[in-house]
């Protein structure tokens, strides 16, 4: 947990820093979040024969852990999106500078800066950057659900998961409009806002106040692959057991 | 620059341009926002309440609508129009049963909206049944000819029946409504199609309490949870509100945790993310649940309150349970004994608990033994008493949820008399031809039907046998409306306008139900005095109006443009405790007879061990669900949770199963039964027994449309013709299988990792 360096470190300016926080107790790995981010953010479909090639694109998903023989197996499900890393091995390898870390602490893309060398996809540790194949394939009457605030990346791109930055961008709109700071969980990521079991949260972590910096420091809370020093913007919680507390 | 100050300076900009440059195609730019067919602000959202009507739950949306261009044919001509799009589904966050949360099938409810593959007129079947050669009609047409048809009957001496199939989501006023149309012919039935629905455990709440319904929990004040075989979290009747619930059981208490304990044989969903899995052998649960009763009596943990004071045949009970020792059950579950203890101590302890039956358990010859047995434990613990996790459901009328109906029965009369049997069979909302293991021989049925008419919005394989399509509008094209069940513990009623106009020449079955009794005249047409549904919706809406409405809601308009613009009605004020009906109006620890049901013993399935040495374990795909689902590309791709596979079929078998039949992932076998053979690709997975195998539905349509056409397999046509007599309730876990290698192996598309050969990997094979 580094954040408490945060206030120090930003211009004024700089007054957000994004941050999600993933309840691993609550989470049962139904996919809710994959098809809301699919939704929200015109994710191409790959088709059976892609997908078994490893070309599906899925900004978010869960990962799954067995431990043990049957009957004795317990499982784990992990959420697994881009980490927002501060200091992201993706960045550096990028030779066009088509990714890079926004005011917010966003690893951001600009996807027609790309030009698809691939090599952020190699150097990320979490493996949640995806590269488009192909151009993608909606026959009509499908465009007509896409989300104009998100655009439809095309063949040769790379592209990964970016907070649902429209979202962020039409609250801060809003939030200028009504002349006021983005109020704490105005904006919810697709995954957040559809998830079942309020495993996740999303919110500022520069604002000690805010629900992800309390949760963060709640005691269960821990990064993933933290040790390779990425510095991710992403904190999880690690499942509990049971109380035994007598009712 | 921002990002807005740029858009108003390009919409300017090209706003001018466009309008300047005169010549060439500039229409096509600039003529679709003049001339929009409604009212829309370019860039503004706006959301609008609305029902999820992917599965029966209930759960209310709000649509998230915005302005977009689409090909239009206007006055025969095509033209681009700016129009209403829905672009994404979110939960409506004041809505009791999801609270702004939805599940993965729910988001994909726009991909049923925007479907390439939608009936698009009505059809007239011109070939065989089943041949899939349809030729579009008018609505005239297709009207006159399901009146004629009616017609025709009525005036017959005999007269046949006239039959509705139904899927579980036909509730509320829709209900009701065809529930008046069918009781102007009679005979008629209304039955429901719904394989993995809770038909098993709501006879047992009928038989033990009364109450004719799937209960409502109160999970969130829940300390311990008890599922026999449940698919709470993937396939149950609300797979939302469990979700929410088990989150808050776990974490929304500051220091108390509830406990959640799920038995079934394979480690399904919801399994794997209970706190202790408990593996007894399959059809056990029942003995199971009598073991923990025994415990609970034994060393006197059970709520004596309750018991006392608002339950009878308590004695009965007590004297059947003495032969459940703790060592008994173990000996029938494989469970170990002292297991069976700790759990009944626990379950007794850590109040309120609740226990739920659904899924396998429920579904084998045992299950609705094991119901009223599981009903018992939630007696023992006081589940049903004031403060109880079990809630009432204030709301309900018994004409707008399904209930159990003989569906398999009259199919089967159907099959034998035929047109004297049934003259109209009418379908909404099912696919029973692909739902029902094909040894009940549903489409044999079908075949002496003289008149299918099916409501369907898709070519599925139960309208693929119709002699007319008339496609309903999909629910955003519509009104909707709904009681959801199981509830909440407080009244909700859901309502919806439309969110977009109906892309294609079809209408709301509603509406064509009255249109078909204008045209009959008479009786029917004296029952339905509406004209539209949403006529009908607001005269109903009108009776409700003095008992629903609030303080500041003078006249009838502010009340429904309020319910309109919420989602719905609902009082939030207090969770209503549980409610007994019937006779005696308590518990009754008697009710249907468990000694009759001979739980001390695993249920017997068809097959021979020594020719076929796996257990069939068939389940609702987390995605997919009985298949329903299996057009939309999102849900194809979406990764089993447990297997990371998508897009196809595969048979789930135990490494030991595999390394002794020298088996590896995406080996096809052919799995065999005594009703069926089926090939399909294995997948090796810890979770299955080693004499069983699992296979889940969702796959194997005929058509449905270009995301599902002939993609993998359908595993209930291996199952034995098994059903419950009382529920018509077929049973899922009731086959025995083999398995033959066929030496040929394909690639599966698995997100978890795809395990490749080392040819494959370098050779690009």
């Amino acid at each position: 947990m580094q954040e408490h360096n945060e206030h120090a470190a930003q211009p004024e300016s700089r007054k957000y820093r994004w941050g999600m926080v993933i309840d691993l107790d609550r989470c049962t790995g139904c996919q809710a979040c994959v098809v809301a981010c699919h939704a929200e953010n015109n994710i191409p479909i790959a088709g059976e024969v892609e997908t078994y090639r490893g070309h599906a694109t899925n900004w978010i998903h869960v990962e799954r852990y067995f431990e043990g023989e049957y009957p004795h197996i317990k499982t784990r499900f992990i959420p697994v999106l881009c980490q927002q890393c501060d200091s992201a091995p993706c960045e550096p390898v990028c030779p066009v500078y088509a990714t890079y870390k926004n005011p917010e602490g966003i690893n951001a893309m600009i996807y027609n800066r790309c030009v698809g060398t691939r090599y952020c996809a190699n150097n990320c540790p979490y493996t949640v950057r995806y590269f488009n194949w192909w151009d993608p394939v909606w026959p009509e009457p499908l465009p007509q659900q896409l989300n104009p605030d998100s655009p439809v990346r095309m063949k040769g791109v790379m592209e990964k998961c970016n907070f649902c930055s429209q979202r962020i961008t039409r609250a801060r709109d809003h939030a200028e409009d009504e002349n006021r700071d983005i109020r704490d969980g105005e904006i919810k990521p697709a995954c957040v806002q559809s998830c079942p079991t309020n495993a996740m949260y999303f919110g500022d972590l520069a604002d000690p106040e805010t629900e992800v910096s309390r949760r963060a420091h709640g005691g269960r809370g821990y990064k993933l692959l933290e040790e390779l020093g990425t510095q991710p913007r992403v904190i999880y919680l690690k499942e509990e057991d049971w109380s035994g507390k007598a009712g | 620059m921002k990002r807005r100050q740029f858009l108003v300076t390009t919409a300017v900009g090209g706003g001018l341009t466009v309008a300047l440059s005169s010549c060439g195609n500039q229409e096509e730019k600039l003529i679709p926002l003049l001339i929009s067919d409604e009212t829309v602000v370019p860039g503004a959202e706006t959301w609008v309440p609305s029902l999820c009507q992917q599965c029966p739950a209930g759960c209310g949306l709000h649509v998230r609508v915005m302005h977009g261009e689409a090909q239009r044919t206007v006055n025969g001509e095509l033209r681009r129009q700016v129009i209403r799009q829905a672009k994404k589904l979110e939960g409506n966050p004041a809505h009791p049963i999801n609270r702004g949360k939805i599940c993965a099938r729910g988001q994909a409810g726009v991909q049923t909206l925007y479907n390439p593959d939608r009936v698009q007129t009505p059809l007239r079947n011109v070939g065989a049944r089943g041949a899939g050669q349809f030729q579009a009609i008018s609505w005239d047409e297709a009207i006159d000819t399901v009146a004629a048809a009616l017609q025709k009957n009525s005036a017959a001496a005999a007269r046949a029946r006239v039959l509705w199939l139904a899927g579980p989501l036909l509730r509320g006023y829709r209900r009701e409504l065809i529930g008046f149309f069918l009781g102007s012919f009679q005979p008629s039935s209304l039955l429901t199609v719904d394989l993995f629905g809770d038909q098993v455990a709501r006879r047992a709440n009928l038989l033990t309490t009364g109450q004719d319904e799937v209960h409502s929990y109160d999970l969130e004040r829940t300390n311990y949870l008890i599922s026999f075989g449940a698919p709470l979290l993937e396939a149950g009747p609300s797979p939302v509100r469990f979700n929410r619930g088990l989150g808050s059981m776990r974490q929304d208490r500051p220091g108390r945790r509830a406990k959640f304990v799920h038995v079934e044989p394979r480690l399904s969903l919801t399994a794997a993310n209970a706190d202790e899995w408990l593996a007894a052998k399959p059809g056990t649960e029942g003995a199971l649940a009598l073991g923990l009763a025994h415990v609970i009596i034994k060393e006197n943990l059970y709520n004596a309150a309750f018991v006392s004071g608002m339950s009878q045949g308590f004695e009965e009970f007590k004297t059947l349970v003495e032969s459940f020792s703790p060592e008994q059950a173990a000996s029938v579950t494989g469970l170990r004994k002292e297991t069976i203890e700790r759990v009944a101590r626990e379950l007794a302890g850590h109040g309120p608990a609740l226990a739920v039956i659904g899924g396998s358990a429920a579904a084998n010859s045992k299950g609705p033994g094991a119901a009223l047995a599981v009903n018992s434990l939630n007696a023992l613990v006081g589940a049903y008493g004031p403060d109880g996790a079990v809630r009432g459901t204030p709301y309900r009328s018994g004409s707008e949820t399904p209930s159990n109906g003989g569906l398999i029965t009259e199919l089967a009369e159907v099959r034998q008399k035929g047109a004297e049997a049934a003259a109209v069979m009418f379908l909404s909302d099912c696919d029973p031809v692909h739902v029902y293991p094909a040894s009940l021989e549903v489409k044999t049925a079908f075949e002496r039907v003289p008149l299918i008419v099916s409501f369907s919005s898709f070519l599925d394989d139960s309208t693929l046998q119709a002699d007319l399509v008339l496609p309903d509008h999909t629910p955003m094209e519509r009104w909707v409306d709904d009681v959801p069940e199981p509830g909440v513990g407080v009244s909700v009623r859901t309502l919806g306008q439309p969110v977009v106009k109906p892309l294609y020449d079809t209408r709301d079955t509603a509406d064509v139900v009255l249109q078909i009794s204008k045209k009959l005249g008479g009786a029917t047409a004296t029952a339905l005095p509406a004209d539209t549904f949403e006529e009908y919706l607001k005269s109903a809406y009108e009776k409700l109006f003095p008992q629903w409405k609030a303080a500041d809601q003078e006249d009838f308009s502010a009340f429904w443009d309020a319910a309109i613009s919420k989602g719905g009605v609902w009082r939030e004020e207090s969770s209503a405790p549980f409610q007994f009906a019937g006779a005696s109006n308590r518990y009754d620890f008697r009710a249907g007879d468990i000694r009759s049901a001979q739980l001390d013993s695993p249920p017997a399935f068809a097959g021979e061990g020594s020719q076929f040495p796996y257990l069939l374990q068939v389940y609702p795909s987390n995605s997919l669900g009985d298949g329903r689902y299996a057009n939309s590309p999102w849900l194809q791709e979406a990764a089993d949770p447990l297997t990371g596979l998508t897009w196809n079929s595969w048979v789930e078998i135990n490494s030991e199963t595999a390394e002794r039949l020298h088996l590896t992932d995406g080996d096809v076998v052919e799995v065999q039964s005594p009703h069926g053979k089926l090939e399909a690709a294995v997948y090796v997975y810890p979770g299955v027994a080693p004499d069983a195998v699992a296979m889940p539905m969702g796959q194997g349509h005929v058509d449905f449309g270009r995301y599902a056409r002939e993609r993998g397999i359908n595993p209930v046509d291996l199952l034995a013709p098994s059903t419950d007599p009382a529920t018509g309730s077929v049973s899922s876990l009731s086959t025995r299988v083999s398995l033959t290698a066929t030496g040929r192996r394909v690639k599966q598309a698995n997100l978890l990792g795809v395990p490749r050969t080392v040819e494959e990997q370098h050779l690009g094979r």
